[in-house]
């Protein structure tokens, strides 16, 4: 509606009433922090495809008001000017950590000391941090039995990370048994690859 | 009974985040920022839990980086006005979707499992378009 009442005025005074008509749109595509580049469709409000796809690094779609479409690519100028404050504000990435674990316990492996250390500088460092803890196991013993091991695996977690002063209410824990198995095998089937707890920190 | 609910919490994950208000946080606050919520504004603190419908709203000097539950990432500048208008996650199936409008100011993006799972099921709205995201890192600015 907004773009039709804009037509008229236009063709009368090109500039003048170009400012007039309504915003004035900036989109870049950026590399993302895995270097890898992905793709944004310009689409109208139904939902169909304008048939405009930004697939490059850094490409640049401006939008005037009278709403015609022009490409580029944008200089770090560009970027600096309009959205430097904008990109010093986007939170970290979260991040991934697994924990192995002995056979049938909840005692992690030592070759997985490291890894908790790290895991727990990156909980440090980070503000209102979340984390997501899943317990997992191989396929020996009774499902119900793993169900039960993966949970106590993932409390174990949730317990060392609580101690060192994270709040309940930001640590989520849950076990999955052995229906999301790291290394797929057989039932009945020993493999310490399996027997793990994966964090996913926030 | 302390032990009990924690149990309770662990059997939950499958269904949390469809039943459960939040869909994400304030990690990073700077300025005049707030939040909008049925009306209210609401001074957007570092840890406040983020809703569905809830409008981002930063003054001059505002800035505002949110995280959410499908590991999406928000920041917007000073100046802006966005809404976030629709936010459904299935934590398991990573179905769902994501829209977003910006009806002024700047907004930094990197999409997260929603997109990941369906292209264009992550959508964000600007008074002329809708961008169907298919990954990952861009950019939006509305100037009035």
């Amino acid at each position: 509606m907004k773009s039709r009442l804009c037509i008229v005025p236009l063709l009368l005074s090109m500039v003048l009433v170009l400012s007039a008509c309504g915003a004035n749109e900036t989109l870049v595509l950026l590399r993302d922090d895995d270097g890898k580049v992905g793709a944004l469709a310009l689409l109208n409000q139904d939902g169909s495809d304008k048939g405009i796809v930004m697939n490059k690094v850094n490409q640049m779609t401006r939008i005037d008001g009278a709403g015609s479409i022009q490409t580029m690519t944008a200089s770090q100028q560009d970027l600096d000017k309009d959205f430097a404050a904008t990109l010093e504000t986007l939170p970290a990435q979260s991040k991934h950590f697994i924990l192995y674990f002995e056979m049938a316990s909840t005692r992690v492996k030592a070759e997985s000391q490291k890894v908790l250390v790290a895991l727990f500088d990156e909980v440090a460092g980070r503000q209102a941090v979340e984390v997501l803890v899943t317990g997992h196991t191989d396929t020996i013993g009774l499902k119900k039995d793993n169900d039960q091991l993966a949970m106590k695996r993932a409390q174990k977690v949730r317990e060392m990370l609580m101690e060192r002063g994270l709040k309940a209410s930001f640590v989520w824990a849950a076990g999955r048994g052995e229906r999301e198995l790291l290394i797929k095998t057989a039932d009945e089937t020993a493999e310490p690859r399996n027997r793990r707890v994966e964090i996913i920190v926030r | 009974m302390r032990w009990i609910l924690a149990i309770l919490l662990f059997l939950l994950p499958a269904t949390a985040s469809t039943a459960w208000a939040e869909i994400g946080q304030i990690k990073l606050s700077f300025g005049q920022a707030s939040l909008e919520r049925k009306g209210e504004l609401i001074p957007a603190k570092v840890g406040l839990l983020v809703e569905a419908a809830d409008v981002i709203i930063t003054g001059k000097d505002g800035r505002l980086g949110i995280t959410f539950t499908d590991d999406s990432r928000f920041a917007a500048g000073p100046n802006s006005r966005i809404e976030l208008t629709t936010f459904k996650f299935n934590a398991t199936t990573h179905e769902g979707e994501f829209v977003t409008k910006v009806d002024q100011g700047t907004l930094a993006v990197v999409s997260g499992n929603i997109a990941k799972h369906r292209p264009d099921a992550m959508r964000v709205r600007t008074p002329s378009s809708v961008l169907g995201v298919r990954g990952t890192k861009f950019l939006v600015k509305v100037a009035p």
